[in-house]
């Protein structure tokens, strides 16, 4: 796949999906190496300095999953290890291996094959079958969230998008770096709510998060023009910013949602 | 007599009623008895590759839950393996000769710029003997 072909978002879907049917795998925190064991993956921890995580081919038809025994929240080691089996299921045949970084586990925005391993994993761990309805008609929510990913044993991003892309909420999600938005997702309610340039608002809840090194910042009005200057908004209009700081990333969740 | 439901109901109809013996059902042609079959409904085409699938499942099940019974949810530490007596290069040697051997070019970025550690990990990863291999 060249590096400007689209990510097959709905393959990623489908085949994570199929696996658990394929294994009768009903429950959420099922576990994952006992699955990789069964497509004939071994999975290790440790001994890695560079890379989160590797899936190496071998000539015979196994394969290798390597995860770093740096990554202390094993709900993240979970997810590791579901990224790397995506890569073994959707991407056969183009490499031998897949050496991938922190930064290729979040990447939701520039390869294509990362892409699609993410979007796998996230599937994988978190079925919408897993996602209570509840959740997905009450208000957005990091509780709501971290609970997901507690169920789902899986990392706070990956369960805060899945929440997000089948939240029947106005709802966006934005994950920032270093103070600059990183990337973002709008659910398909609001696809129409954007960002004309990368640069975090001076006013956001989220700045004042990076600026305070505030982990727990709760859900506040503001007034939505801070993060949409160039959409048109009724003077009444309000947005909902919380946000989660994740001090040892250098990263930011932010979930910016409009009341319906 | 009631119309029997299913393939297994209508084999001990049969029996039951005294019309065939076991014997006789056994060697009844499979024509013969895709007849009474599908006199009764049954679709012996969608009920086989039904039986395929639900075979299949059970078989998926049934390998994830042995595995699970004698695997770990968290991975396990890495096992200890001496190394000690090979060189960088002599490891980089030997990983560069297995991806050669086996003519499948090695994507991953930049292997040879890992620190000893790494090298030792895909070394390990992909040259040990496996307990069973």
């Amino acid at each position: 796949m060249a590096e400007t072909d689209e990510p097959r978002i709905f393959l990623a879907e489908q085949k994570a999906g199929g696996l658990l049917l394929r294994h009768d795998i009903t429950t959420p925190g099922f576990n994952i190496v006992a699955l990789a064991k069964v497509l004939k993956i071994e999975v290790v921890k440790g001994g890695l300095e560079h890379v989160d995580a590797w899936l190496l081919r071998r000539d015979d038809g196994t394969g290798v999953i390597r995860v770093s025994d740096t990554i202390p929240d094993l709900n993240r080691q979970r997810f590791s290890i579901a990224h790397e089996l995506g890569h073994w299921i959707l991407h056969e045949g183009r490499s031998q291996g897949y050496l991938c970084t922190a930064k290729d586990l979040r990447d939701y925005t520039h390869s294509p094959e990362e892409i699609e391993a993410n979007l796998f994993a996230a599937s994988l761990l978190i079925p919408r079958n897993f996602i209570s309805p509840s959740a997905l008609t009450s208000d957005p929510n990091f509780n709501e969230v971290q609970n997901l990913a507690n169920t789902c044993k899986t990392s706070l991003t990956s369960a805060a998008r899945r929440l997000v892309e089948l939240s029947k909420k106005k709802v966006i999600l934005v994950c920032s770096w270093n103070g600059a938005i990183s990337w973002f997702l709008p659910n398909k309610s609001v696809p129409w709510l954007n960002f004309d340039k990368r640069v975090m608002p001076a006013k956001s809840m989220t700045r004042l998060a990076f600026d305070q090194k505030a982990s727990v910042t709760p859900s506040q009005s503001i007034k939505p023009s801070v993060w949409f200057p160039n959409c048109e908004w009724d003077r009444e209009a309000e947005l909902f910013e919380e946000v989660r700081y994740m001090k040892n990333l250098g990263m930011a969740l932010t979930l910016l949602w409009l009341p319906s | 007599m009631t119309a029997p439901k299913n393939h297994s109901d209508v084999l001990k109809a049969l029996h039951d009623n005294a019309l065939f013996s076991s014997d006789e059902i056994k060697a009844m042609p499979v024509e013969m008895v895709k007849h009474f079959l599908k006199e009764d409904g049954m679709d012996i085409a969608k009920l086989t590759e039904k039986m395929k699938r639900q075979k299949e499942l059970w078989l998926g099940s049934k390998q994830y839950q042995e595995a699970c019974a004698t695997t770990p949810d968290v991975p396990p530490a890495e096992e200890t393996m001496d190394l000690s007596a090979f060189s960088e290069s002599q490891l980089k040697a030997e990983i560069e000769q297995y991806y050669k051997t086996n003519d499948l070019p090695m994507a991953a970025r930049g292997f040879k710029g890992f620190h000893r550690k790494e090298l030792e990990s895909m070394y390990r990863d992909l040259l040990r003997k496996k307990p069973n291999g």
